[in-house]
């Protein structure tokens, strides 16, 4: 199977679409938990329709959004979708439970809100974005392969799983499930690399 | 001098103050008192951190600079980004100066120092901001007869007001002011 150019083609697009949407489920999460934790009004809205969209199953998600965009977007949707929730809960829990001590050591000192925001409240929460990362990334690769297995778009890992089925071809089934499991291994593998050298560099 | 006249405040039911009076000299004093009294509480409503129920303080200090007595330094930070990060205009020299003199390596990391290091760090970071007066929360807790005389020689230097509690009496004779008894 590895030999075959369409597995590499399927894989690797696949892997484009899924860290495509988790990207910006991270960054809809983070502005998202900014905007929620600092504003009371935005909260009021936003957090209760993020509470929805944790609790919605996958499935009723994916079949909405094909009937709203190409089958090929549907995979990075509900990649950034299931990484919204994740990321938005775990930084509003860590923007609500900044020390008070350090914040009011902040006031004492002058620090302007975004000086808060940059000198406490971000470094503070930086443990729970690490793990919401880490957490989230999993749901993204299978949310997002349960996506393409529901759309069949044309290159995808979650097609060739489908027509493994179709067809009956159990040992074509096992291997896309190993793939499955040895790109997400790889891939948090990779996260944690980045995030520890990204943490090094913000400490030197 | 600084007038504080009928200050009241209470935290929920617990009333700490009731028509306090009394007068700050102008080079500053030092609040006395046991433990659980209000001398932490009496030093924030005079700095602005706290607002009183009632009462008067006259004047108010424009840009107070704060030594807390937890150190609330910021853990993420090494030693000399701790002291710079409260004042942009400074200059990194003007902080390496007061390190220096305090006697803490700048590039330690908040993790690495000890209880007294802590304490003599966020008096560097007082220093460093440039108030117009310094509250000093028991400043010398942790530090031995040495750097306490090493801190107030610094804090005197300023030529600057200030007020500090503490529960040791030679510290305010250490720093030559006028002691408050509340």
């Amino acid at each position: 199977m590895v030999t075959d150019v369409d597995f590499w083609r399927a894989t690797g697009t696949t892997l484009l679409r899924v860290l495509t949407g988790y990207l910006f489920g991270i960054i809809a999460g983070t502005v998202l938990s900014l905007i929620t934790s600092f504003s009371k009004i935005t909260d009021t809205f936003i957090s209760p329709v993020i509470r929805i969209v944790r609790a919605t199953p996958v499935a009723s998600f994916i079949i909405l959004a094909l009937l709203w965009m190409g089958k090929s977007n549907v995979p990075v949707f509900m990649s950034m979708l299931m990484v919204v929730p994740v990321i938005w809960g775990n930084l509003s829990e860590e923007f609500a439970s900044t020390d008070k001590d350090l914040l009011q050591m902040g006031r004492a000192y002058g620090f302007t809100k975004l000086e808060q925001l940059r000198h406490i409240y971000i470094p503070s929460a930086v443990p729970g974005f690490r793990a919401a990362t880490l957490t989230s990334l999993g749901l993204a690769w299978k949310s997002g392969i349960a996506a393409e297995v529901l759309c069949q778009p044309k290159y995808a890992i979650g097609s060739d799983l489908y027509y493994s089925k179709i067809y009956l071809e159990t040992p074509s089934l096992f291997a896309w499930t190993a793939v499955v499991i040895i790109m997400s291994y790889i891939l948090e593998k990779l996260i944690r690399h980045i995030i520890t050298v990204f943490e090094g560099r913000k400490v030197s | 001098m600084m007038r504080i006249e009928d200050l009241s405040f209470r935290y929920g039911d617990k009333q700490i103050f009731s028509d306090l009076s009394l007068v700050i000299p102008d080079d500053g004093a030092c609040i006395m008192g046991p433990s659980g009294r209000g001398k932490t509480t009496l030093l924030f409503l005079i700095g602005g951190l706290l607002i009183p129920e009632k009462g008067i303080i006259e004047p108010k200090p424009q840009r107070p600079a704060f030594v807390f007595q937890e150190d609330r330094l910021l853990p993420w930070y090494p030693v000399l980004k701790n002291v710079t990060v409260v004042n942009k205009n400074a200059g990194e020299e003007r902080a390496l100066q007061i390190l220096d003199a305090l006697e803490i390596p700048p590039d330690m990391k908040t993790d690495e120092l000890s209880g007294g290091m802590k304490r003599r760090v966020a008096l560097a970071r007082a220093l460093y901001y440039e108030g117009d007066m310094l509250f000093l929360d028991e400043p010398f807790k942790g530090l031995d007869a040495i750097l306490r005389e090493m801190a107030a020689g610094l804090i005197l230097r300023e030529h600057k007001p200030f007020i500090i509690t503490t529960h040791q009496m030679e510290e305010a004779e250490m720093l030559k002011i006028p002691v408050i008894d509340i």
